[in-house]
């Protein structure tokens, strides 16, 4: 049986006292973060974050080099092939950019003309996904931000839209919260009438628009965005898709929504400044996105 | 040199959660490698260490995955806890039943899971049925290989030290 004669730090009688101490100490520090389980996090947690990431990052990094090596071998049979695909992209893009230019021009001249100044999305900064975790009431990633640590609350997209927010910055790393958590809210529309609702995770990766009125015209198909109404995140990043609408209780729809970004294949994402709204602002405003 | 001995084994068990969680992200709800390590060391019946390294290995259980920070942390000093207090009245030494102190030192630890989450979350979701059996066999059959592997080390290193032949110098 494992080792042999050890010396005992306490009795069977402190010992279990120890025990009932420990339990009772747990249950307050879950008790404690339960009025936002996303949201609070205590010291001694993100201290042991900051002692555990580095080698999430070390771990990440020998898949990239096992994984990469793979790649590589991959790569250089069709290099020729996706070279020639991706010229033809950047002169499809080319044009489009050319297009994007004049509407802007356009817009910056009609903004001007009406004094309208509309909210800037800011740099993006790129940070690498350490790990994630998808067991149930547990759906988090930890993401590596380098020097430049992140801060509560930070929106964070991928290429294909929303993934979340930050939660718990610990030095330079920094654990997301993401939007099919349970306990997460988006404020949100969809693209096409601009009708405004709430997004909230329902577990098993996928989400729910409510509060959207069974008068607003909603098909299946439509996409949801951002509306820039939470405090959090700005307004047009991709939620997600119309999956399934019925009548459900009350006077709203019932929406299923299939987010935008697979969150099972993220390894690179990106940071959105936070567009902070002054404290005497947020009184009595919307409490989404919490 | 327990307490090492422990903090190394928790180091290598990280690692290999890190290193399943990056190959398959739903490694966490089949295997619980920090559970593992918990029960195996809470064999030797010293319930405090039983306690301790329940409580270390689920903390950091806690803090490698998302959710409410230390409810692994009190499952796991449970269960840590109570298979030192079983194995001080029980003789284990056979593959059949080390897997069953595992396996229901597993069941144990998600019925604590369940019974927590069940009595302090607003909105409770419970992994479903399949997935909870796949962990507590699963639970069995890594604390069966992990003891199996300890006890041919300890034969082997046994079967050295008797054997070793000593080169005694006289001097010049």
């Amino acid at each position: 049986m494992p080792p042999g004669p050890t010396t005992r730090l306490l009795s069977e009688r402190g010992t279990r006292w120890l025990l009932v101490v420990v339990l009772v100490a747990q249950l307050f520090l879950i008790a404690a973060q339960l009025p936002d389980p996303g949201g609070n996090s205590s010291l001694l947690e993100a201290s042991l974050l900051r002692a555990i990431a580095p080698l999430g990052r070390m771990v990440d990094r020998l898949y990239d080099l096992v994984g990469g090596f793979g790649d590589e071998l991959h790569l250089r049979r069709t290099l020729l092939e996706e070279n020639r695909r991706l010229k033809a992209e950047v002169a499809r893009q080319r044009q489009r950019a050319m297009e994007a230019w004049r509407l802007e021009q356009d817009l910056e001249r009609l903004s001007r003309a009406l004094d309208y100044v509309g909210a800037e999305l800011g740099p993006l900064r790129a940070a690498d996904v350490v790990f994630v975790d998808h067991r149930p009431f547990q759906r988090t990633l930890v993401l590596w931000t380098g020097g430049q640590a992140a801060e509560r609350n930070q929106p964070v997209v991928a290429v294909d839209g929303l993934v979340g927010r930050i939660v718990l910055p610990a030095g330079a790393y920094a654990k997301v919260q993401l939007i099919t958590d349970r306990s997460a809210s988006v404020g949100a529309m969809i693209e096409r009438n601009r009708r405004q609702g709430v997004v909230r995770g329902v577990g098993a990766g996928s989400l729910e628009l409510d509060f959207v009125s069974l008068q607003a015209d909603v098909r299946v198909g439509d996409r949801v965005v951002t509306a820039g109404i939470d405090g959090i995140y700005p307004r047009g990043l991709p939620v997600g898709t119309v999956l399934d609408v019925r009548p459900g209780e009350e006077l709203f729809h019932r929406i299923r929504l299939r987010p935008a970004v697979d969150m099972g294949q993220l390894d690179l994402v990106y940071l959105l400044p936070r567009l902070a709204v002054p404290a005497e602002m947020r009184e009595g405003g919307p409490d989404a996105g919490s | 040199m327990r307490g090492l001995r422990f903090a190394g084994a928790l180091l290598v068990v990280t690692v290999a959660h890190l290193l399943g969680v990056g190959f398959w992200s739903g490694f966490g709800l089949v295997f619980d490698l920090f559970l593992v390590l918990a029960i195996f060391n809470g064999l030797d019946g010293d319930t405090f260490a039983g306690l301790a390294g329940g409580l270390v290995a689920g903390l950091v259980a806690d803090a490698v995955s998302g959710g409410l920070y230390g409810l692994h942390g009190l499952a796991d000093s449970i269960v840590g806890y109570g298979t030192a207090f079983a194995t001080q009245r029980l003789v284990v030494q056979r593959s059949p039943s080390v897997f069953l102190v595992f396996t229901l030192a597993a069941a144990l630890q998600q019925l604590t899971l369940a019974t927590v989450t069940l009595l302090m979350l607003p909105h409770p979701e419970f992994t479903s049925y399949p997935w909870v059996v796949a962990k507590v066999i699963a639970t069995g059959l890594l604390g069966v290989i992990a003891f199996l592997t300890r006890r041919q080390l300890l034969a082997r290193f046994s079967l050295w030290r008797r054997t070793r032949t000593v080169r005694v110098r006289l001097g010049r």
